[in-house]
């Protein structure tokens, strides 16, 4: 424990952890200290000089920013003389700021204009011509203005450290320093990650984000807060919108799982909900071609069809979702095939069947807050910087903070094994059972499974010893982790925890809803049942999923051996091309509900536009065909009370509701975890079979992963995004003219 | 990337520091001393070697005075033009550089054997005016002075 200490700030007595910045101690204790440089968790700076205070014993007034409390200090941070030098730095600060706050879009939401008015008024001592600079563009995304910046260097800090992209530098010198990427006068644009962290920490209109630029001013948008749909972290982020449009995402001083962290997809990907290619009405298939249609029409045609299919073979029905459908949709389609179709052909269309982890888990799941404390990582595959962004700044975050110890295993040189590991096990693709299996056997065969990971066996050896000198483990299985190899990663843990070791589980599934639309009953079957169409299976209802873009020529032939195939989503997208009806759904934004994310974390979707009136939340659709079809399933009249049967229905969801929900923001569902006593010889047979599959033709792949490959990967919803398909589409024209990655 | 004496150079440097980072200033200097100027070429390669970012040894390179990006030309004529040699006629020398050569201070002479600079004080106030030729000063000047100077460059 750290020895406690106490101030005295403006007369009153604090206690405060020895050793923390003053500021953040007088901030905590609701004494306000204003600043630009400083940032929670970066780096402190001292560049702006305004959280300026008198520290008695000082020879000159201090920094707050960088001074650490010692036992019997005594501050003032109000007095005449502080706050005359903070008005001299806000001089200087405007000496050369073009005060165009009239058209700039961070007016009302600033930081400087927040000072300024805090402080009555500044001298204006500076009567030469103000420093005229252009605006620069510096990616499609992020533009800056230097004559706005006051030079706070929250951005590069923020870049370099919490990203750890390292894309911005301050580039010239004195009043003609700008920020910005290498070689800005040169024309060459960021190359990073676009996730606009450092537009979000900006504490002026300096670095702003293109695609709402000059779109709104934040009094005059409605900002509603939400969850992501993008991955399966879930963050929370501030949907900005302006009657019924879209303007921007943002997550200012939000205090939810993520704080301000929002990845390029969770910050510029929801533009969609606006695209002019929503679809707005239901569509028919007459004489072979689509048409519109009002909802009666279509509702009936497609309750006929599905009554006389369904009458013939109940099996005949299939109902597939997506692991983008909230809670209330994923449960209310659920029951509608298994209680009002009794059909038991339906699921989801996933890769990853996570019902084995999940049935087999002998650890809890880590919350992002809980890895940001790991003291050992050990990560078997997943590249969480392409695809679960937030995993991978808060393990970044306990690399840098704490010295967490990260061990990875991966068939690819991920930016994290390249940058973060203090331990890279470049294994053959597929090789995870055997690296697994090295863990788990005795020493004997280590040479073995290092042959077939390709692998030194010493390699294996310092990895098994890392992972048994940790005291708190956290385990972290990637995708690529499948079958029985996930269900053995699942039971792994039982041989580790111990009464002087914690182990914990981070899993990285690529969709925001992968778990709890699986908690819903939505099992990962969709390939398998695909075999069965045009055969036992004759009609399929297809809510929220596209897989004839994700997987191509297969599902399409499939899906044209059916007699009824009913697509509900937001556009017409390859697969609703090929749909006898197509529903129009409401996006997100538009809806009520829930997604649970990867660390079992249930948090709201919160409605933030009315939408057209003519599209339905999933469920509603539902709903209407029961009706419709005279089918009993339990159906609930609003997104609240599905919720309420979830909650009586599903053991892990007792007890949580939309009330706690909004004071709580982020509720962990309870994971039911296997306590019988594992044996070694059990798992090392259920891995046999995956060791056998790996493939020793295969060799390393020695390519560095590229930034952006899953970051800017285009998919049903960023095709949508009209900045994402325009820099990316070109960017992927460019590769493939010239074949360069 | 560069001749095998500024590699021994570099190395011998970069080995001197406890931070490798430190060394970043003179490396810069070789690389610019050998190509003429920074070139892009060099940033990267000065990155690479200390484990930095193009963009760290880019900031560095727009930072200082003394580093150019583009060429330099031949001469480099830097006039001082700081308190006790503007005292003593350095605006002079100035104007007259300018007209001679055609070029204002940042500029370089089509045929790229003189580039102009004004400069900030060359800790010589006791010559004033002061013109630092590459590496070599040139003391208490006039113009006629600075026509021999120019004249009797080889
Ligand atoms: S957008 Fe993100 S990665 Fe790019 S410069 Fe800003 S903070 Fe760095
Ligand atoms: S751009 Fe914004 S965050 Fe960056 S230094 Fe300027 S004011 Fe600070
Ligand atoms: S990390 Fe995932 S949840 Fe967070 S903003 Fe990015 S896509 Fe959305
Ligand atoms: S906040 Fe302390 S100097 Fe900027
Ligand atoms: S002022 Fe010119 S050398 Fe000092």
């Amino acid at each position: 424990m750290t020895e406690t200490v106490k101030i005295k700030v403006d007369g009153r007595e604090l206690e405060a952890p020895k050793g923390k910045l003053l500021i953040e101690v007088c901030l905590e204790n609701g004494i306000d200290i204003p600043n630009f440089c400083y940032y929670p968790d970066l780096t402190p700076q001292a560049a702006c000089r305004m959280c300026l205070v008198r520290i008695e014993r000082m020879p000159k007034l201090a920094t707050s920013c960088t001074v650490q409390v010692q036992d019997g200090m005594v501050v003032t941070t109000q007095s005449e003389e502080v706050l005359e030098a903070r008005k001299g730095m806000l001089d200087l600060i405007l000496g050369n700021h073009p005060l165009d706050c009239p058209i700039c879009d961070k007016g009302g939401q600033c930081e400087l204009q927040d000072q300024v008015f805090a402080h009555g008024t500044v001298y204006g001592r500076y009567e030469v011509k103000k420093n005229d600079t252009r605006e620069w563009r510096l990616s499609p995304f992020i533009a800056y203005d230097p004559q706005r910046c006051v030079r706070c260097y929250r951005c590069i800090r923020v870049c370099d450290e919490v990203m750890d992209v390292h894309a911005l530098g301050r580039i010239f010198r004195g009043a003609k320093e700008v920020i910005g990427p290498y070689g800005i006068d040169k024309g060459y644009s960021l190359d990073c990650e676009q996730c606009g962290y450092c537009v979000e920490v900006c504490p002026v209109g300096a670095l702003l984000s293109v695609d709402s630029r000059f779109r709104s001013r934040p009094w005059d948008m409605r900002e509603t807060i939400t969850t992501c749909q993008h991955c399966a972290d879930g963050c929370q982020m501030r949907l900005g919108t302006r009657g019924s449009q879209y303007v921007r995402v943002a997550s200012k001083d939000l205090k939810g799982i993520n704080g301000e962290f929002l990845c390029i997809k969770g910050r510029y990907g929801s533009s969609y909900i606006s695209s002019e290619e929503r679809l707005d009405n239901p569509y028919l298939r007459k004489d072979g071609k689509l048409v519109e249609v009002g909802w009666e029409e279509a509702i009936k045609y497609v309750a006929a069809r599905l009554k006389a299919i369904s009458a013939e073979d109940r099996d005949a029905v299939a109902v597939l979702g997506s692991p983008r459908l909230t809670n209330e949709a994923a449960f209310a389609l659920a029951s509608f095939a298994r209680k009002g179709l009794k059909t038991s052909n339906y699921g989801q269309i996933a890769d990853v069947d996570l019902t084995r982890f999940f049935a087999n888990l002998t650890a809890p799941l880590a919350t992002h807050a809980e890895v940001k404390k790991a003291e050992t990582i050990f990560m078997l595959g997943g590249d969480p910087t392409e695809n679960n962004p937030l995993s991978a700044m808060v393990i970044r975050y306990a690399v840098r903070k704490n010295g967490a110890r990260l061990l990875m295993v991966n068939s690819r040189r991920t930016k994290i094994a390249r940058r973060q590991a203090e331990m890279f096990l470049h294994i053959r693709r597929g090789a995870e059972p055997a690296v697994l299996a090295a863990l788990i056997d005795s020493d004997e065969n280590a040479a073995r499974y290092a042959e077939l990971a390709k692998v030194k066996p010493e390699q294996l050896r310092r990895l098994g010893k890392a992972i048994s000198d940790s005291k708190r483990l956290l385990v972290v299985i990637g995708p690529e982790v499948n079958g029985a190899t996930l269900e053995v990663a699942a039971r792994f843990a039982a041989l580790l925890k111990s009464d002087s070791r914690e182990v914990k589980y981070l899993i990285l599934p690529p969709y925001n809803n992968s778990v709890g639309t699986l908690d819903m009953g939505l099992r990962p079957n969709g390939h398998e049942l695909k075999s069965l169409f045009g055969t036992k299976i004759k009609a399929l209802y297809l809510a929220g999923s596209n897989p004839v873009e994700q997987y191509g020529n297969s599902w399409k032939e499939a899906l044209s051996k059916l007699d009824l195939l009913v697509v509900a989503d937001l556009f017409m997208t390859e697969t609703a091309q090929l749909a006898d009806v197509v529903f129009p759904v409401n996006s997100f934004a538009e809806l009520d509900g829930t997604y649970t994310n990867a660390v079992g974390q249930v948090q709201r979707v919160n409605r933030a536009l009315e939408g057209t009136g003519r599209t339905r939340p999933d469920w509603m659709i539902i709903n209407m065909l029961a009706k419709e079809m005279g089918l009993e399933f339990g159906a609930r009249g609003s997104a609240a009370s599905i919720f309420r049967d979830i909650a009586s229905e599903i053991p892990a969801y007792s007890g949580i509701s939309y009330d706690r929900l909004r004071k709580e923001w982020a509720i962990q569902t309870e994971r039911k975890i296997s306590t019988t006593a594992e044996q070694p010889d059990a798992l090392l047979s259920a891995l046999k079979g995956e060791i056998a599959k790996i493939d020793l033709s295969l060799d390393l792949d020695r390519e560095p992963v590229r930034q952006g490959s899953g970051l800017f990967r285009l998919g049903t919803l960023t095709s949508r995004v009209a900045v994402m398909r325009e820099a990316f589409k070109a960017k992927e024209q460019v590769e493939e003219a010239t074949g360069v990655r | 990337m560069f001749s095998p004496q500024t590699e021994a150079k570099i190395d011998a440097l970069i080995a001197k520091y406890p931070y490798k980072r430190s060394a970043i200033l003179p490396i810069i200097h070789l690389a610019q001393l050998e190509q003429g100027k920074v070139t892009e070429e060099a940033i990267h390669y000065i990155a690479d070697r200390l484990d930095l970012e193009p963009v760290e040894v880019y900031e560095v390179v727009t930072f200082y005075s003394m580093y150019f990006m583009e060429e330099i030309g031949k001469y480099h004529l830097q006039v001082c033009r700081t308190l006790s040699c503007m005292l003593c006629g350095a605006e002079e020398i100035t104007a007259h550089l300018e007209k001679k050569l055609g070029i204002k201070p940042g500029q370089v002479t089509p045929d790229g054997r003189f580039r102009l600079s004004e400069v900030e004080c060359l800790g010589s106030c006791a010559t004033a005016p002061v013109m630092q030729v590459n590496f070599d000063y040139y003391e208490n000047l006039t113009p006629e002075k600075v026509d021999e100077i120019l004249k009797n460059l080889p």
